[in-house]
């Protein structure tokens, strides 16, 4: 269920995110989604190493969203954990397209 | 949605599980298509009187639900993977890749490496997560809320008890790319 929420947000940041989420066809809502879901997730589930896996969440969500591209992954996650991220990632979507045809 | 599904061990565990809090999932509904090598997990399985093996007694009472077809070719995959002696990806899992592959359908499995290592190998063919089937089937009468709830707070802890954080996170991954935003 979604909900309207009024927030106070510094006004040349948000028309600096502005301009990068329209470039990829998101929207405000969908961004700070990310950044609730993610830190929350983190802090109840993650314990041993929240810091990287708050990073991690973060950079496989802006992957996923096409914010950054694979090799935007590679520079900070490594070949190894980007190529999961990215095989994940691609069968999920290949699930999505089978489940409706 | 293709009522046959072609489910590795792990999975039809999982789908036993969510069934068990969500009768509506109804797995009678679907045909289960697997390999010899699967059935002898279940029955493995169905040994233990633990959740699990309670679930894989479960699956295999479906009886007319369970196809059991045999496959060919498993030591010559096991040349191309380069899995040989490896034991993270047995006979079962390539048993019903070979399945998968033979009846055209999708591949279900639970197990990441599995998936990662034949998707890579395989980019053409569909090779799934049940962890996005489970998403799926759930997010046909709850919200991704409670998905998210139950995923975490029940499924998983009674799913596998030792998980590490990394698969959390790829769990989430998962479910987040599975369900429409």
């Amino acid at each position: 269920m979604k909900q309207k929420i009024q927030m106070s947000l510094e006004e040349e940041s948000t028309k600096q995110l502005d301009k990068i989420l329209q470039e990829h066809n998101l929207n405000r809502s969908q961004f700070v989604d990310i950044l609730i879901k993610n830190s929350v997730f983190v802090i109840e589930h993650i314990k041993e190493n929240p810091s990287y896996y708050l990073v991690e969440k973060m950079l496989t969500d802006f992957y996923r969203l096409g914010l950054i591209d694979y090799y935007g992954l590679v520079k900070v996650l490594g070949p190894q954990r980007s190529f999961e991220i990215q095989q994940l990632v691609r069968s999920t979507r290949k699930f999505k397209k089978w489940i409706n045809t | 949605m293709d009522q046959h599904l072609i489910c590795d061990t792990g999975t039809l565990l999982s789908l036993q599980i969510v069934a068990q809090n969500f009768p509506f999932l109804n797995l009678k509904r679907f045909r289960f298509v697997i390999s010899p090598q699967v059935e002898i997990e279940l029955k493995q399985f169905s040994q233990h009187q633990d959740l699990l093996g309670k679930c894989a007694q479960e699956i295999l009472q479906l009886q007319g639900n369970i196809i059991i077809k045999p496959v060919e070719g498993i030591e010559e995959l096991k040349t191309i993977l380069g899995v040989s002696g490896r034991q993270r990806i047995t006979e079962a899992d390539l048993s019903m890749y070979l399945l998968a592959k033979k009846e055209r359908r999708p591949l279900f499995t639970d197990d990441f490496s599995v998936l990662i290592h034949l998707s890579a190998f395989f980019p053409e063919e569909n090779i799934f997560h049940g962890v996005a089937l489970i998403a799926h089937l759930l997010s046909l009468r709850l919200t991704a809320a409670e998905i998210h709830h139950y995923i975490f707070k029940q499924f998983i802890p009674q799913r596998w008890s030792k998980i590490t954080e990394q698969r959390l996170v790829d769990i989430e991954t998962i479910i987040n790319e599975a369900l429409p935003w």
